[in-house]
């Protein structure tokens, strides 16, 4: 296996698998959640403000510290989502849409207190001066004026449409320019003041609180939880979308793996095959060289035997010709020798276009064409066929053959490189 | 009133000193603590303080205790933070007059400054631990313990018959509808002069002041303008309240004042020499 391509795939293999791995991480999901926490925390603050701030409104709220907190809680939530959100146009544009409706209701937030503190005083100094004057030693005509603009200023706190705010202003100017006792004067101002400042500020701080509460943040911020929850699924589909790649890479990459061990695995079985084979080559060739001249007939045949064993072979056959014409054969127990077998086989061998190393491997029968050959290899019951030949020079004259019968087709036969084919190495030629 | 929040003493000791170190200043004159004398109410009795040019300065300096509980800081309510407000007076031709980008220089200059940033902040002085070393210091400027708080908390002899009807009167007449929270105000804006003239009447919008420790930190008001607590009180109510408060009154309402008087490291806040 050459080590350069290898070399240079692990690295972009492991590149590649890192990055995968990374967008299949989803790393902005964490992100995303806490810009959602930081909405989450806005919307609750918001709904506090507006509690505390009606609460103020109706007298129930004594301290603005509520409000401050929660103003600086809606900024705090400002500033993580900021810190949490992506940079893209959209988001910018829409957390900037976001913050200035923020900004809004803290501009509405802070005029509304300080109304709202005028207001609830000047209720008080109006309840506490209108019950001074309503006394029965501050006249009647005047105890009737004062109680009647008090029910036009109750009228307006229920009601701050132009027409109540109207009734009250008129019943301000009636009293102002009614004649009364001098010991009541300086209440009647006081009076007058608060009413009058009453009456500017009661529908003033209605408006504040229509606006506060209709403040757009509520639309922005359903907006950008939208467009959050959007990215985040958009983020989630891509992580999801990787760990599929992931997978099917690591499927991939499991099926080379299993792929190169079967390989690793059947060249390991062909080592072994080539080392048995040599072995029993390196054996039969030491008794050959060992062997007395009237030996060697039994060596060739013992060799024939071993030889047809180790490949499944029915019958295994050496013809030597050139001279007088010699032949071995062996056949495995409980088969026969057909007729004519081999001396057929020269005239074969010399039809059938042999390798270099003067091997001809038919592994099939059935792969032949019709015709002689396949009949007569038919005729001696071959599935397979396999034939060693070692020729002259001139390569006209077989001298020697060593020829292997197998009885079925043999897929997982001996590969023609196989060095217990190769002829040159046989010590038999 | 909340305790202060917890800090690294190093960072703690290391803005007390800065708070008192003149190289803070352009010509190393003044330090923080020239206008904000943290040994008597935080502040000066000086009506209105001079800017480093000599010219006079347009509002009184307010104190620098409790400034970490009000809502915005100075009499414009202008910062939002005590580290943007001194960030603002160190720059300030007329405050301290000084880049900040100077100071530092002077500071890197000094090898016990430095060890003492390193210690604090594991590295040399730079313009945010500069800030926040002040600020931290700030934070820490808190009164607690004024008899007030005692009688909130359950005492009930810590206030006399007096002071509590001048509790009563406080709210009754309407001082309360500002002056309140942990504070007893210093949490909204509101304009002045509403019913009345008050004193100038610019700015027109102010951040209404914290009445903690108010019986100590004369002259009043922004302009610096009345120079009793008595006259403050006169004033106030009339120009805001629409009321002409008796002797009496006043005096019931600044008796109950007095016990919003609270203590620093164990000393009670006291007014500075006018």
């Amino acid at each position: 296996m050459k080590m350069a391509p290898v070399a240079a795939a692990v690295p972009v293999l492991l590149l590649l698998l890192t990055w995968i791995s990374f967008r299949a991480i989803d790393t902005d999901a964490e992100r995303y959640d806490r810009a959602l926490k930081a909405l989450d925390r806005f919307a609750a603050v918001e709904t506090a403000l507006h509690r505390d701030v009606l609460s103020a409104r109706a007298g129930m709220l004594r301290s603005y510290d509520p409000l401050v907190w929660e103003v600086n809680a809606l900024r705090e939530a400002l500033d993580r989502l900021r810190n949490n959100a992506s940079e893209d146009a959209e988001d910018t544009a829409a957390i900037a849409r976001f913050a200035e409706a923020a900004a809004r209701q803290e501009e509405l937030t802070e005029q509304f207190k300080s109304d709202n503190a005028l207001l609830q005083n000047s209720l008080a100094h109006f309840r506490l001066f209108s019950a001074r004057l309503s006394q029965a030693d501050a006249g009647d005509a005047l105890a009737r004026a004062v109680s009647v603009l008090s029910a036009a200023m109750l009228q307006l706190t229920l009601d701050t449409s132009p027409a109540a705010a109207r009734e009250v202003i008129e019943q301000l100017n009636g009293l102002a320019a009614q004649q009364f006792p001098s010991r009541a004067g300086t209440f009647v101002d006081a009076l007058l003041a608060h009413g009058r400042l009453l009456h500017d500020l009661l529908p003033k701080i209605d408006g504040v609180l229509r606006a506060l509460l209709a403040a757009p943040s509520k639309q922005e911020l359903k907006a950008l939880r939208t467009m959050v929850l959007s990215h985040q699924a958009v983020s989630r589909a891509t992580a999801r979308e990787f760990r599929l790649l992931l997978y099917m890479t690591s499927l991939l990459l499991l099926g080379l793996l299993v792929h190169l061990g079967m390989q690793l695995r059947a060249r390991a079985l062909m080592l072994r095959r080539r080392a048995a084979c040599e072995h029993m080559i390196a054996s039969m060739s030491t008794r050959l060289i060992d062997a007395q001249p009237h030996e060697v007939d039994a060596h060739i045949d013992r060799a024939l035997a071993e030889l047809g064993e180790h490949v499944g072979a029915d019958r295994a056959y050496v013809v030597i010709t050139g001279g007088p014409v010699r032949k071995h054969g062996w056949c495995r127990d409980g088969v026969s020798f057909p007729a004519n077998w081999p001396d057929q086989v020269p005239a074969l061998v010399a039809r059938f276009q042999a390798t270099t190393d003067g091997v001809i491997q038919i592994r099939s029968m059935d792969q032949l064409p019709g015709g002689t050959d396949k009949d007569v290899l038919a005729a001696a019951s071959l599935g397979s066929w396999m034939c060693v030949s070692k020729s002259s020079k001139s390569g006209q004259t077989i001298i020697s053959a060593l020829t292997l019968c197998v009885p079925a087709p043999l897929p997982n036969a001996p590969r023609p490189d196989c060095c217990a084919w190769r002829s040159t190495r046989s010590p038999m030629f | 009133m909340p305790p202060p929040p917890a800090a690294d003493p190093l960072r703690l000791a290391l803005g007390e000193r800065l708070f008192t170190d003149s190289r803070l200043s352009a010509d190393g004159t003044r330090s923080c603590l020239s206008c904000h004398d943290i040994q008597t109410n935080g502040a000066d009795g000086n009506r209105l303080d001079k800017a480093l040019d000599g010219s006079t300065l347009p509002l009184n300096t307010t104190t620098v205790f409790n400034s970490a509980l009000g809502f915005r800081l100075n009499w414009e309510g202008n910062f939002r933070t005590l580290e943007a407000q001194a960030e603002s007076a160190l720059e300030n031709q007329r405050a301290m007059g000084d880049s900040i980008e100077t100071v530092l220089q002077r500071l890197n200059g000094d090898a016990k400054t430095r060890r003492r940033f390193g210690a604090a902040y594991g590295h040399p002085p730079d313009r945010a631990t500069l800030l926040d070393a002040i600020a931290s210091y700030e934070r820490s400027l808190v009164t607690p313990g004024s008899r007030f708080d005692r009688w909130l908390g359950g005492d009930a002899a810590a206030l006399s018959a007096e002071e509590k009807d001048g509790y009563q009167l406080f709210k009754s007449v309407g001082c309360v509808s500002c002056h309140q929270g942990v504070g007893v105000g210093g949490n909204l804006f509101e304009r002045h002069g509403i019913f009345h003239p008050l004193a100038s009447p610019k700015p027109e919008i102010l951040r209404v002041p914290s009445l903690r420790n108010v019986a100590t930190t004369p002259p009043y008001f922004h302009d610096g303008s009345a120079p009793t607590l008595s006259e403050a009180v006169r004033r106030m109510a009339e120009a805001q309240l629409d009321q002409t408060l008796s002797d009496q009154q006043i005096e019931l309402i600044i008796a109950f004042l007095k016990t919003l008087t609270g203590t620093y490291r164990g000393a009670p806040v006291v007014a500075a020499p006018q």
